[in-house]
């Protein structure tokens, strides 16, 4: 192990503060990954910025223009000549205006949500492996109640209950998925707080709050953040699910879910109704995955240099 | 502490640290293991004492106990551990936390896994600021990084400073552990194996630079390893444990020169020399007793070649044989006189 590290050392300095210049550099030598960022950015700003981008009002429907395919040109109800770059649905309302208000929910939806989720399960995940005892008992009881029932399904009953919308959304999926980010950050404690580092940062007096936060945290921050990627993947589909089933977002509120769901109907005639949304949400979690797992080797220290080179 | 009250006045002389009679169990189901059975030293100001022994003495969990490493359960720790006016072990962990990694501070065998990994040096180095000298701004800290980087011999450590653990050798890792152990000026600094995992050669680099740097800051040592080369070179004194407890302790040269427990004459047999060319190297026979099945008597007994009856029977207390050296054996004069 040291004879490795001792080869990698002198024979050039390698400065290991990253610049902007750097992470483009590597991005350029990357295509799929480029490719993918510009694509999230895009469909992020799009989604940032819908009323601007957005060539039609996502809810004004035109009944002479309904099912019409991509490329088509009809009459608006102003009277003009209009062109549905992507078609229109079954209620002549634009595709592609009702995508770009879609990726504004679902977007919103899975980000908030893996935000909230991530950060108290990785809370009490790290509690509960480095301090043991009752608290561990008490939070990983707490993990395997939520693991043993479909956490789908547990939304889907409370948000009966409750009611659908945005906000009852991002509290149900924080409320069934924290236990993912608890089981992970849990078992990278347990290891860690074994290592010989996190003894020198107790023998020099560091508090368990410190050693906790700028020892244990940071060497799982790989790990979790691909686990997070795949969570903003699985709550995109979640969130379309659930308003598939009528339990999420409430039409006529574009989502793609919902585009989905009433596009099925259609699935024959108008394919271009439950592809284009489907497709949104397999190149949304595509680019995510892609970036993350780049992502993940820049972030650390011993791979990154090459990707930086 | 009330013995500790009546030395106050007396500073100079009083050792900066003090352990007396510390006990170590651990608690497993298979019944309780005495990791350290009663060990007693004392260290003086600007003093470099070695402690010697070979796996499972207890050299190392005394340290753990000392730098309040142990998790209890399931270790019991009985016994004090006095820095100066303050009983370590019953002590709050607010006050130890004080004192460890500012007056006491420690390095290890492994020097690359007891850095983090996913942090600067720099960082790692700051930290030791960050915790016990609050004020400090972080200008200050970083200028004190790199002067401290300079001191055991990193350059160019202006830039070497935002590097990575892995991106240095071993010999470098364990300077930059060195430069962490005395970035705050410690008194005492305790060394556990610093060179075990080290070629020769960079070993002794590693012992010039401590022997320096402990000469600058006035800082006692405590040297632990099973090399007696390395504490015959780099102590004064020397307690040799085996078993969970001392055998001999005294003056580093006068153990070398007339060893008193059959234990110590064993382990410097087993060093080769020139002059044995040729011939068979003597080792110490069998291995070191199981922690749960400890022997009735001396624990060195069933693998020492002059045990009589009486060591079977009888544990051996430290006995006086000069001034400052002792021995735990029934024989101890009749093992100096040979």
């Amino acid at each position: 192990m040291i004879d490795e590290t001792a080869s990698t050392t002198d024979d050039t300095q390698r400065d290991a503060s990253i610049g902007y210049r750097d992470i483009i550099r590597a991005l350029v030598r990357d295509p799929l990954v480029l490719v993918s960022v510009i694509f999230l950015t895009l469909l992020i700003l799009s989604a940032i910025f819908a009323e601007i981008v957005a060539p039609m009002d996502p809810l004004i429907p035109n009944i002479f223009a309904s099912r019409l395919p991509p490329l088509s040109y009809a009459t608006g109800l102003d009277g003009t000549e209009q062109l549905h770059l992507l078609g229109t649905d079954a209620l002549g309302r634009d595709m592609l205006s009702r995508l770009i208000f879609g990726a504004r929910a679902s977007l919103f939806v899975a980000l908030v949500s893996v935000f909230v989720s991530g950060v108290l399960g990785t809370c009490l995940g790290v509690i509960a492996g480095y301090y043991g005892g009752w608290v561990e008992t008490v939070v990983m009881r707490a993990v395997d109640a939520f693991m043993a029932v479909p956490s789908l399904l547990i939304a889907l009953f409370v948000l009966f209950i409750i009611g659908g919308g945005l906000v009852n959304m991002i509290l149900i999926f924080a409320l069934v998925r924290w236990v993912v980010y608890a089981r992970l950050a849990r078992g990278i404690t347990l290891s860690l707080r074994e290592t010989q580092f996190v003894e020198a940062a107790r023998a020099i007096g560091a508090s368990n709050a410190r050693i906790m936060l700028r020892h244990i945290l940071p060497n799982m921050i790989s790990p979790l953040l691909v686990l997070a990627t795949l969570e903003i993947a699985l709550l995109v589909l979640a969130e379309a699910g659930l308003s598939f089933l009528g339990f999420g977002l409430v039409p006529p509120e574009p989502s793609w879910g919902l585009m989905i769901s009433r596009g099925r109907e259609y699935m024959r005639e108008a394919w271009w109704m439950i592809t284009l949304p489907g497709l949104a949400i397999f190149l949304t979690t595509l680019s995510l995955n892609l970036i993350a797992n780049w992502f993940r080797a820049v972030m650390d220290p011993v791979q990154r240099w090459r990707w930086l080179m | 502490m009330a013995v500790v009250d009546v030395k106050a006045d007396m500073q100079s002389d009083q050792p900066v640290l003090d352990v007396r009679d510390l006990k170590v169990t651990f608690q497993t189901p298979r019944g309780h293991v005495h990791a350290v059975n009663g060990v007693s030293f004392h260290v003086e100001k600007g003093e470099a004492l070695g402690i010697l022994g070979e796996s499972g003495s207890g050299k190392s969990v005394s340290v753990g106990a000392i730098m309040g490493l142990l998790e209890s359960p399931p270790a019991r720790i009985e016994g004090q551990v006095n820095y100066r006016d303050t009983e370590l072990i019953s002590a709050p962990a607010s006050v130890t936390r004080s004192i460890h990694g500012d007056r006491i501070a420690m390095i290890y065998q492994d020097a690359i896994t007891s850095l983090n990994p996913s942090l600067t040096i720099g960082n790692q180095i700051g930290e030791l600021f960050k915790v016990h000298r609050p004020n400090m701004g972080r200008r200050e800290i970083q200028a004190k990084s790199i002067e401290l980087l300079e001191a055991v011999g990193i350059q160019p450590a202006r830039e070497r400073v935002n590097s990575y653990p892995h991106e240095f050798s071993g010999g470098m890792n364990q300077r930059i552990m060195i430069a962490l152990g005395i970035a705050l000026s410690p008194e005492i600094l305790i060394a556990d194996e610093p060179t075990t995992a080290l070629d020769v050669t960079v070993q002794a680099q590693i012992m010039r630079l401590l022997g320096d740097l402990r000469g600058q800051i006035d800082m006692a040592l405590i040297l632990i390893t099973h090399d007696i080369g390395l504490v015959a070179e780099n102590t004064d004194r020397l307690m040799v444990m085996y078993g969970g407890g001392p055998v001999e302790t005294g003056p580093t040269d006068a153990i070398i020169e007339r060893p008193a427990h059959p234990y110590t004459i064993g382990l410097l047999n087993s060093i080769p020399h020139d002059d044995m060319k040729g011939k068979k190297l003597i080792a110490i026979s069998g291995s070191p007793p199981k922690l749960n099945e400890m022997p009735k008597g001396c624990v060195f007994a069933p693998r020492c070649a002059m045990a009589k009856d009486m060591c079977r029977k009888e544990i051996p207390v430290m006995t006086r044989i000069a001034p400052d050296h002792s021995s735990a054996c029934h024989f101890a004069q009749e093992v100096v006189d040979g």
